[in-house]
C-alpha cells in the first residue's frame, strides 16, 4: 500500500509538470484553435534559461536558496511569456485566416527551429541544472516519502493553478480571454481588442510553460535542447484527455497523465513509458475526441 | 397520387431545445412551395434534416420516387443518390476549382466507371467521360456560364456563383431541389432574375423546388404555396393570399409583412 | 554502359525514391486535404515488409520456380517484393485511415504523427528485422531502372487518378466536405482510398530504398522524416503532381550542393516551412501542374 502511495506521490508531482505545460496548450487552442507545436520547446527554453540564470544567480550571491529560486522562476517565465509573445506575433498573427493546415506548418515549422537551433546556441550535450534548493525528505509518513523538491513543486504549481484561475474567472482579463474562445467575431463585436488578448494568453501559457522548465530542472537536472519534445507531447496528450481548450480538464488530464505513467513504469515496464502517451492519444481521439470534459464542436451548415 | 416528399410528425432537439416539434408536411411531385419564419424558426434545420446533416429524434422523413426512401439515418451522399439536392445559406462552392469542374462534379455519382478503370483508362472510361463533358457543357450552356467556365469559382460575381451553386445541384438530377436563401444579399434586379431563373427551372426540369427565403417579394411572386414556420412549428401553409391574411403569421412577424 | 560518378547516381537514385515518396503524400495531402504526419511510417513498413521478404523468401520460392532464367527470376523476384511491401503499407493504411479519417484537419495531423510512431517503436521491437542493431545485408536489387521506372508508374496512376472526372471527386473533398456530401459524393471512402493508395506507393517507396541502401533502421523513418516529406508536399504546392516533383529534387540536391552539417539542414527547414506559410503558401507550383504532362497524360 504504501508502495502504492509512494508512486502516486511521484506521479502527482509529474502530473503537476505535465498540468502546467498543459495548460498553454488548452489555453491557445481556446483562443485560436491551433495545436501550439512548439509549446513542449517553449518548456525546454524556460528550462536552459533557468539553468543559466541559476549558475549566475549562485556565483553571484554565493549561496542557493528559495529567493534564488524565486529569481530564476521569475526570468524564466518573464522570458518564456515575451517568447511566446514574439512567436504569436510573427508566425501565428499573419495566418489567422489561413487554411489550419498551414498554422500546423508552421507551428511545426517553429518547434523545429526552437529544437534546432537550441542545439546550435546552448550546444546538443545536456546540462546539469544546478542546485537551487538542497534536497532532502521533508515529510515520512510510515515509509512513504515526499521530498523537498517534490513539496516544492506542489508548491508553485498549485500557487500558478490558483493564480491562473482568479484571472480567468475574476478578473476582466479573463473574461475577454473567455469570450475570445467563445467567438473572435462576437468578442469584437463588444469591443474586446481580440490581438492583445491573444497575446496575452499566449504569454501566460508560455509563462507556466517555463515554471514547468525551472521545476522539472529542480527534480530532473539533465537539461537539453531537444527535452521538450516528450513532455510536450505527453502533455498535448493531457490537454486532449482533459478536453482541450478546457482549462480544469488540462490540469485533471495533466494529473492522470503524470498518474498513470508513473503507475505504468512502477508496475509494468519503463520501455512502455513513452509509447503509453500515444497510445492513449489514439484511444481518446477514437472514442472521445472531445475528452473528458471537452463538447464536440461540429460545423455549422 | 402519392406525395413526392412526407414528413410526418417530426422533432429534432438538440439538447434542451427543439429545433423542430410536431413536423408534418407533404409536396407533391413537381409542386413548388416556399418556406418562411422569422429567423431561428428552423427552416435551415428543417433542410439540415432533409439532406441527413441532422438526424430527427423522432418521426419519419420519406421520399417516393421510384420507390419509398426513409430518409432517416441516411447520410448526406446517401440521400442526394436518392435524389434531394440543396444549395447553401452561405455559398458553399469548390471555390478553388473551376465553374466547370464545379458542375462536373455534380454528375459524379452518376458515373459508373470503376476507379480502375479510370486509371487503367478502358475505353468504357474514355467514352463516359466524353458524354459527361459534353452534359457538363450543354448545362452551362443553358445557365449561360459557359464563358466563364475556365474561371475559378471564387472569382464570379455573387449573383454567378449563386447561379452557379444552383447547377451544381441540378447536376445532380435531383427530383428535390432545395434552395436555401438563394436571393440573400442580391439587389432588385438580380432577385429579378432569380425568380425567372427559378421558374425556368421548375418548368425545364420539372422538380419539386422547397424554397427559403426572408424576402417576401420573391416567395409571394414565385410560389405558389407558401409554409410559414415559428418556433420550430408550421404555423400557416397555403397559398400567398391565405398567408397573407393570416392573423397567426402576422403576429410571427409583427409587421413586417411586406405588399409585393 | 555509360560509367557515371557512382555517387551523383546515388543522388539522382534518391531524388527518385524521394519523388515517389512526396506524389504519394501529395495525394493523400495535397489533393485530398487529409494532413498526415506519418508518412514515413508506412515508408518503414513497406521497407522492412520489402527486405524480409526478399531475405526470408528468397530461398523458399527459388525452390518452388527453379526452372526460371536467373535475370527474369530476380525481376519477378524483385517486383513482387516491392508489391508485397506496398500492400503491407496499404494494409496498415486501412487500419489507420478508417478510424482516423473522421477526425478534424489538426486532430488528424496528430493521430497520423502518433501512429507514425507508433509503428516505428514497434518496428524496433521486432528482433527477425533487426530491432536495434538494424537490418542489415539486404541485397541490393534497386537500381536507376526500377526506381525511374516505378515513379514513371506512380505519376501516371496519380495523373489519372486525379485528373479524371471521377477523380475530381478527391478535390471535392479537399475543398469542402459538406458540399462533396450533397452532390452524392462518398467523402470518408475517398480519404481512405486516398490513405490506401498513397500508403501504397509509400510502402513500394520503401521498398526501393531498402534495396539501395541495404541497411535499414528505424531512426531514419521518425517523426522528421514525415515532415521532410511535408515540406516537399508544401514547397511544391499542395496539390501539384510537378510541384511534389520538383520539390523532390530540390530538397534532395540542396543538402548536398551546399555540403550542409545535418543540423543545419534541420534549422534551414524550419525556417523554410515558417517563411513558406507566411509568405508564399502556395508554393512553387500551387495547384497547377506543367500543362503538356499532364494533357499527354489525361
Amino acid at each position: 500500500m504504501s508502495e502504492f502511495l509512494q508512486q502516486t506521490i511521484n506521479g502527482l508531482a509529474w502530473g503537476s509538470i505535465y498540468a502546467l505545460i498543459a495548460l498553454g496548450y488548452t489555453m491557445v487552442y481556446g483562443v485560436l484553435r491551433l495545436i501550439n507545436f512548439a509549446h513542449g520547446d517553449i518548456y525546454m527554453i524556460g528550462a536552459m534559461v533557468g539553468y543559466y540564470v541559476g549558475r549566475l544567480l549562485i556565483q553571484g550571491f554565493h549561496g542557493a536558496g528559495v529567493l534564488i529560486l524565486v529569481g530564476v522562476l521569475a526570468v524564466s517565465m518573464l522570458t518564456c511569456a515575451l517568447l511566446g509573445f514574439i512567436i504569436e506575433r510573427t508566425a501565428y498573427k499573419p495566418l489567422r485566416n489561413a487554411p489550419r493546415i498551414n498554422a500546423l506548418i508552421t507551428a511545426i515549422g517553429i518547434s523545429l527551429f526552437l529544437e534546432y537551433a537550441g542545439q546550435f546556441v546552448f550546444g546538443a550535450d545536456p546540462k546539469f541544472f544546478p542546485s537551487l534548493i538542497e534536497d532532502g525528505v521533508l515529510l515520512n509518513l510510515n515509509g512513504v516519502i515526499i521530498n523537498k523538491i517534490q513539496f516544492i513543486i506542489f508548491l508553485i504549481s498549485i500557487a500558478l493553478m490558483i493564480g491562473l484561475r482568479f484571472i480567468v474567472m475574476k478578473t476582466r482579463l479573463g473574461k475577454a480571454m473567455r469570450a475570445v474562445s467563445f467567438s473572435h467575431t462576437a468578442s469584437q463585436l463588444v469591443g474586446i481588442p481580440l490581438d492583445q488578448i491573444i497575446s496575452f494568453t499566449f504569454m501566460m501559457g508560455s509563462a507556466l510553460a517555463g515554471a514547468a522548465g525551472v521545476l522539472v530542472g529542480l527534480s530532473n537536472p539533465k537539461v537539453e535542447p531537444l527535452m521538450g519534445i516528450m513532455p510536450g507531447l505527453k502533455a498535448f496528450v493531457a490537454a486532449v484527455l482533459g478536453g482541450i481548450g478546457n482549462i480544469p480538464g488540462a490540469l485533471v488530464g495533466g494529473l492522470l497523465m503524470g498518474l498513470s505513467e508513473t503507475y505504468v513504469v512502477g508496475y509494468l515496464s519503463s520501455t512502455y513509458r513513452d509509447a503509453l502517451a500515444f497510445v492513449l492519444l489514439i484511444f481518446i481521439l477514437l472514442i472521445k475526441p472531445a475528452g473528458l470534459f471537452g463538447k464536440s464542436v461540429s460545423e455549422k451548415v | 397520387m402519392t406525395p413526392l416528399l412526407l414528413v410526418k410528425d417530426c422533432g429534432i432537439q438538440f439538447g434542451g431545445l427543439r429545433a423542430l416539434n410536431h413536423f408534418s408536411m407533404s409536396l407533391a411531385v413537381g409542386e413548388l412551395a416556399g418556406i418562411i419564419g422569422p429567423n431561428g424558426a428552423g427552416k435551415t434545420t428543417f433542410f439540415n434534416l432533409l439532406t441527413g446533416v441532422y438526424q430527427p429524434t423522432e418521426g419519419e422523413l420519406i421520399l417516393c420516387n421510384d420507390e419509398e426512401h426513409h430518409l432517416a439515418g441516411l447520410k448526406s451522399y446517401q440521400i442526394n443518390r436518392i435524389g434531394v439536392a440543396r444549395t447553401f445559406q452561405n455559398i458553399r462552392l469548390f471555390s478553388d476549382l473551376t465553374v466547370e469542374d464545379n458542375v462536373l462534379i455534380g454528375f459524379h455519382h452518376r458515373l459508373k466507371t470503376s476507379l480502375a478503370g479510370t486509371i487503367l483508362k478502358t475505353a468504357y472510361s474514355r467514352s463516359e467521360s466524353k458524354d459527361i463533358v459534353r452534359a457538363g457543357e450543354e448545362l452551362l450552356h443553358i445557365f449561360g456560364l459557359d464563358s466563364v467556365r475556365g474561371e475559378l469559382a471564387k472569382n464570379l460575381s455573387y449573383g454567378d456563383q449563386r447561379r452557379l451553386e444552383i447547377v451544381r445541384a441540378l447536376a445532380t438530377k435531383p427530383r428535390l431541389l432545395l434552395l436555401d436563401e438563394p436571393a440573400a444579399g442580391m439587389n432588385a434586379t438580380e432577385k429579378k432574375h432569380l425568380i425567372e431563373l427559378i421558374q425556368w427551372v421548375h418548368q425545364h426540369f420539372g422538380l419539386a423546388i422547397l424554397l427559403i427565403e426572408h424576402d417576401m417579394s420573391v416567395v409571394m411572386n414565385l410560389c405558389p404555396r407558401i409554409i410559414v414556420l415559428d418556433y420550430g412549428e408550421i404555423i400557416a401553409d397555403g397559398t400567398p393570399d391565405e398567408i397573407r391574411k393570416n392573423p397567426k403569421v402576422i403576429e410571427a412577424y409583427l409587421g413586417t409583412m411586406v405588399d409585393s | 554502359m555509360i560509367l557515371i560518378n557512382p555517387y551523383i547516381l546515388q543522388i539522382i537514385n534518391l531524388i527518385g525514391i524521394n519523388a515517389i515518396m512526396a506524389v504519394s503524400l501529395n495525394l493523400i495531402t495535397g489533393h485530398t486535404g487529409q494532413f498526415s504526419l506519418g508518412h514515413a511510417g508506412f515508408m518503414a513498413l513497406g521497407a522492412y515488409a520489402s527486405a524480409a521478404f526478399t531475405v526470408y523468401l528468397h530461398e523458399p520460392i527459388h525452390q518452388l520456380f527453379p526452372s526460371l532464367a536467373p535475370v527474369y527470376w530476380d525481376s519477378f523476384f524483385f517486383m513482387t517484393s516491392l508489391a508485397f511491401g506496398g500492400l503491407v503499407a496499404a494494409f496498415a493504411g486501412v487500419l489507420v485511415g478508417v478510424p482516423t479519417l473522421r477526425l478534424r484537419g489538426d486532430y488528424l495531423a496528430i493521430a497520423t504523427l502518433g501512429l507514425g510512431e507508433i509503428i516505428r517503436v514497434v518496428v524496433l521491437n521486432l528482433d527477425f528485422v533487426g530491432g536495434a542493431r538494424g537490418f542489415t545485408d539486404i541485397p541490393e536489387y534497386s537500381n536507376f531502372f526500377w526506381i525511374y521506372g516505378l515513379l514513371i508508374v506512380v505519376v501516371i496512376c496519380m495523373a489519372r487518378m486525379v485528373y479524371s472526372l471521377k477523380g475530381k471527386a478527391f478535390l471535392a473533398v479537399r475543398e469542402d466536405e459538406v458540399a462533396a456530401q450533397s452532390v452524392g459524393i462518398h467523402t470518408t471512402q475517398y480519404k481512405i482510398i486516398a490513405f490506401v493508395v498513397g500508403s501504397f506507393w509509400a510502402g513500394v517507396g520503401g521498398g526501393l530504398f531498402a534495396h539501395l541502401n541495404t541497411y535499414l533502421h528505424t531512426n531514419s523513418f521518425g517523426f522528421l522524416k514525415s515532415v521532410e516529406f511535408v515540406v516537399m508536399v508544401v514547397l511544391g504546392g499542395m496539390g501539384s503532381i510537378t510541384g511534389a516533383l520538383s520539390a523532390a529534387a530540390l530538397l534532395t540536391i540542396l543538402p548536398e550542393l551546399l555540403r550542409i552539417a545535418s543540423e543545419w539542414r534541420m534549422i534551414f527547414y524550419a525556417l523554410l516551412l515558417i517563411v513558406m506559410m507566411i509568405v508564399w503558401p502556395q508554393g512553387l507550383f500551387g495547384k497547377r501542374e506543367l500543362k503538356w504532362r499532364f494533357k499527354k497524360l489525361k
